[in-house]
């Protein structure tokens, strides 16, 4: 009587395993992903897995608050942990999921869902977040007296994992690439949390093991460039890194009736903002007049764009006056 | 004497009746057993006879409560048998062994104390008595399900006899059975009677019942044919109790030409 | 009582004798240190993960051990027909029907104790610490759950074919964990007939999903208010009690034979 119940226990058991196995062995070997036997074992369903795992990176990032499908739909969609990138750091940009539905995120653009009001940390560590965002409570809930009672056993509060608390998120994260080794977001989410709890080598690697998968990703060169940037140690790598991320975007929505604008505008920013840095006032400027053709904050991009022609002005006078 | 043999009668069927549904019957319904009645006196052993769907295991059903009758009454010691206080002074062994097999026998007895609501000491005393009465002392703490089949009717045997039963019923206590141990049983159910004890037996062994039974009823088609006195029957009919059943139920032999 | 509590202790006897709770808690203790044995970006602190997959695999294991244990209690005394010797002793079928329930779900309690305590080797080797308020309150929560579901396998076993009943036990409680608690919003969208059946069907399934404490100690969220426990427990022990009562009802009417 058990022993459809019990075979499919077993089945379960067994992938567990097996998935258990593959796992240690790849990280003991370093071997590919892309040549995982996971993949071999799940075919074109580890994508479903991969996506899936990727979610449970972000309610970990939330420890364990994670809106319904209902309630996202209330407020906003997208991977909360791919949007979250680059908001710590200010006003850097960041390269979106394909839901992603953000205002153009240029530089001097501040992330518009969250502005954080406050950090309030809680007993471990983590933020806490306000109503607007993302994943905070919707408005228009069902208020039903089981919905209430059942709130009071589920962690009720928004908060990030800092301090240290985000390394919780990387087995998922590894997870998602060995399930699905194209799936860009996973590395540089992976990418993007590795450098921020202090490993630049393992996040260089990983981001490198992504392009390995996915050479042709204007996102993974992009994540590698902000890498490179942050790392502060060669200039020239970054600037590479990040013509390489427009040579690769370029390549992918050339031609395209609805290309990625916002991916180009981040992508542009940074590189026009390495090259003045280096002092490449025409590159940069070149930079920045193509990125006014695609910015939604074009009146900020113009600023800059003056900057520099002030600059190569003042460059052209100096030796004349010489 | 009407009133005392009333008053000394310890199970009491009335006009019993059963039915099941049955599609293939004309009128969808399978008459087990009608107006049945009949009734056990203290201290006999009385034999419950019948060919193969003659209404023996329903009425046996009826009397252990599995079944409901569809009329007429049946008491155990004054109560309703549909009361499960009617059955706290009998014991009850089933045909074939029908007991956890992964209990041993101690712990087996033991569980039926409890139900009996035994207290722990008196339970402890009566295992050990029934467990040597049995004999499988030896092997109580051994799990059911590695006995020979006479050690699993004499279990079985033993927990029909946890409460010290007034009455037990047995449902073809020696099917089975090699010849030793129908003759342990056998002994048994002597020993039981001597101890004044009243032994409803339900068999197909016919020189069996004639030997242990006072008092038989012979069954077929859902209503007695014959009750009486084992030896009242035997002087009246002239012969032994198998050709009794035979003429009974209507039994022709083959002609041969 | 007592004859409750007979009942229950050979049904706990047997969840003992048998391989499936050893079995189930050897492979969920081997795929728990296997994955912990991994070790993610040179990082050998991660504990969460662990957790959570210990935690599934103790819900899975236990929620198959409960669904299989009750599911099978009636159908195999039937089965097995150890029902008879047991009803033609002093205890109704209701009695019969607690003392299984009861059984079970003491027979699962104990069986999550072991499961946490591994949980709870695994938590402070990971994390070094032990928080014992909100452990005890998951194994609270989770052992009501597990009621309700053996109860809900006892009313299936009556209904359904052993087969069918534990696949369709254990398809329902995942159902009701994964989309149980949206049912509400589903209806609200929905409207019309459809959104009211929906709401009828919310109020109607016993929301599991309520009694899942997983979150909370995955990551380390502060204690349940006391007076939430209270009112989960409250919750449960209307939902046992209301297919409990569903059971003895069937239980009472069904033929045994």
């Amino acid at each position: 009587m058990r022993r459809p119940v019990l075979m499919l226990l077993l089945l379960m058991v067994c992938v567990l395993t097996l998935t258990g196995f593959v796992l240690r062995e790849d990280a003991l070997r370093g071997r590919d992903n892309s040549k995982s036997a996971l993949a071999v074992i799940f075919g074109d369903g580890r994508r479903l897995f991969a996506n899936h795992f990727l979610t449970k990176a972000d309610e970990y990032f939330h420890r364990g608050r994670y809106p319904s499908i209902f309630e996202m739909a209330e407020t906003q969609p997208g991977n909360h942990l791919v949007e979250s990138l680059g908001e710590e750091e200010g006003n850097e940009p960041h390269v979106h999921g394909p839901d992603c539905d953000h205002g153009a995120e240029e530089p001097g653009a501040v992330h518009p869902d969250h502005a954080h009001d406050g950090h309030a940390g809680d007993e471990e560590s983590g933020h806490e977040h306000d109503a607007s965002c993302a994943h905070a409570e919707p408005a228009g809930k069902p208020d039903d007296w089981i919905a209430r009672l059942a709130s009071r056993f589920e962690p009720d509060r928004h908060v990030h994992l800092e301090g240290g608390g985000e390394k919780e998120m990387l087995p998922w994260i590894q997870l998602a690439v060995e399930m699905d080794p194209h799936n860009v977001d996973a590395y540089t989410v992976g990418g993007y949390w590795l450098w921020h709890m202090g490993k630049p080598v393992e996040a260089e690697r990983f981001l490198r093991d992504g392009l390995r998968n996915n050479p042709d990703s204007p996102e993974i060169y992009f994540e590698l460039g902000r890498l490179s940037e942050r790392r502060a140690k060669d200039s020239r790598l970054t600037a590479n890194l990040y013509a390489l991320s427009l040579e690769k975007w370029h390549r992918a929505n050339d031609g395209l009736a609805e290309p990625d604008t916002l991916a180009l505008a981040q992508i542009l920013g940074r590189l026009g903002r390495v090259k003045e840095s280096r002092g490449e006032l025409d590159a940069a400027l070149e930079c920045y007049l193509q990125l006014k053709a695609v910015s939604h904050s074009a009146e900020g991009v113009q600023r800059q764009i003056d900057s520099i022609r002030e600059q190569l002005a003042r460059q052209t006078h100096t030796p004349q006056s010489r | 004497m009407g009133q005392l043999w009333k008053m000394d009668s310890i199970l009491r069927v009335n006009n019993l009746r059963v039915e099941y549904k049955a599609p293939s019957e004309p009128g969808g319904v399978k008459l087990a057993v009608r107006d049945l009645s009949f009734e056990v006196h203290q201290g006999e052993v009385f034999g419950f006879l019948g060919p193969n769907g003659a209404g023996k295991t329903t009425t046996m059903n009826v009397l252990l409560g599995y079944v409901h009758a569809t009329g007429g009454s049946a008491e155990l010691f004054g109560v309703d048998v549909r009361q499960p206080i009617a059955r706290r002074r009998i014991g009850y062994l089933p045909e074939l062994t029908y007991y956890y097999r992964f209990l041993t026998a101690e712990e087996l007895l033991r569980f039926y104390a409890k139900i009996f609501g035994m207290r722990r000491q008196e339970a402890d005393r009566r295992i050990d008595e029934l467990l040597k009465l049995v004999e499988l002392d030896a092997v109580r703490r051994r799990p059911i399900r590695t006995y020979s089949k006479g050690m699993q009717q004499r279990v079985g045997l033993a927990q029909a006899l946890i409460n010290d039963p007034d009455l037990l019923l047995l449902d073809e206590p020696t099917s089975g059975l090699d010849p030793i141990g129908r003759m342990k049983v056998r002994e048994i159910i002597q020993r039981l009677q001597e101890q004044g004890k009243t032994v409803f037996f339900s068999s197909h062994e016919l020189g069996e019942v004639e030997t242990v039974c006072n008092r038989v009823a012979i069954l077929h088609r859902g209503q007695v044919q014959v009750e009486g006195p084992v030896k009242g029957l035997l002087a009246q009919y002239q012969c032994n109790l198998e050709q009794i059943f035979l003429k009974v139920v209507g039994y022709q032999p083959p002609v041969t030409p | 009582m007592n004859r409750i509590f007979a009942v229950a202790e050979v049904v706990i006897r047997e969840l003992i004798r048998r391989k499936d709770f050893y079995v189930l808690f050897v492979l969920t203790a081997a795929i728990t240190l296997l994955m912990g044995s991994i070790t993610f970006f040179n990082e050998d602190t991660i504990a969460r993960y662990v957790k959570e997959i210990c935690l599934l695999l103790i819900w899975l294991a236990t929620l198959v051990i409960t669904v299989t244990t009750a599911g099978r209690q009636l159908p195999a005394e039937k089965e097995s027909r150890t029902i008879f010797p047991l009803l033609a002793k002093p205890i109704s079928r209701t009695e019969v029907l607690l003392g299984k329930f009861v059984g079970c779900w003491l027979a699962v309690g104990f069986t999550l104790i072991v499961f946490y305590l591994f949980f709870g080797v695994i938590s402070v080797a990971r994390e070094h610490e032990l928080p014992l308020v909100n452990y005890l309150q998951a194994i609270w929560l989770h052992w009501l759950m597990l009621g309700i579901v053996g109860a809900l396998a006892l009313v299936g076993s009556l209904l359904l074919t052993p087969a069918a009943n534990v696949s369709i036990v254990i398809l329902g409680v995942l159902g009701i964990w994964t989309v149980g608690e949206f049912l509400n919003q589903l209806a609200a969208r929905t409207g019309g007939l459809v959104g009211w059946v929906t709401y009828a069907v919310y109020f109607a399934i016993p929301h599991l999903e309520i009694f899942d404490l997983r979150e909370r100690i995955i990551h380390g969220w502060e204690p349940v208010a006391w007076g939430a426990m209270g009112l989960a427990t409250l919750y449960a022990a209307v939902y046992m009690a209301m297919l409990l009562t569903l059971a003895a009802l069937l239980f009472r009417r069904k033929p045994l034979n």
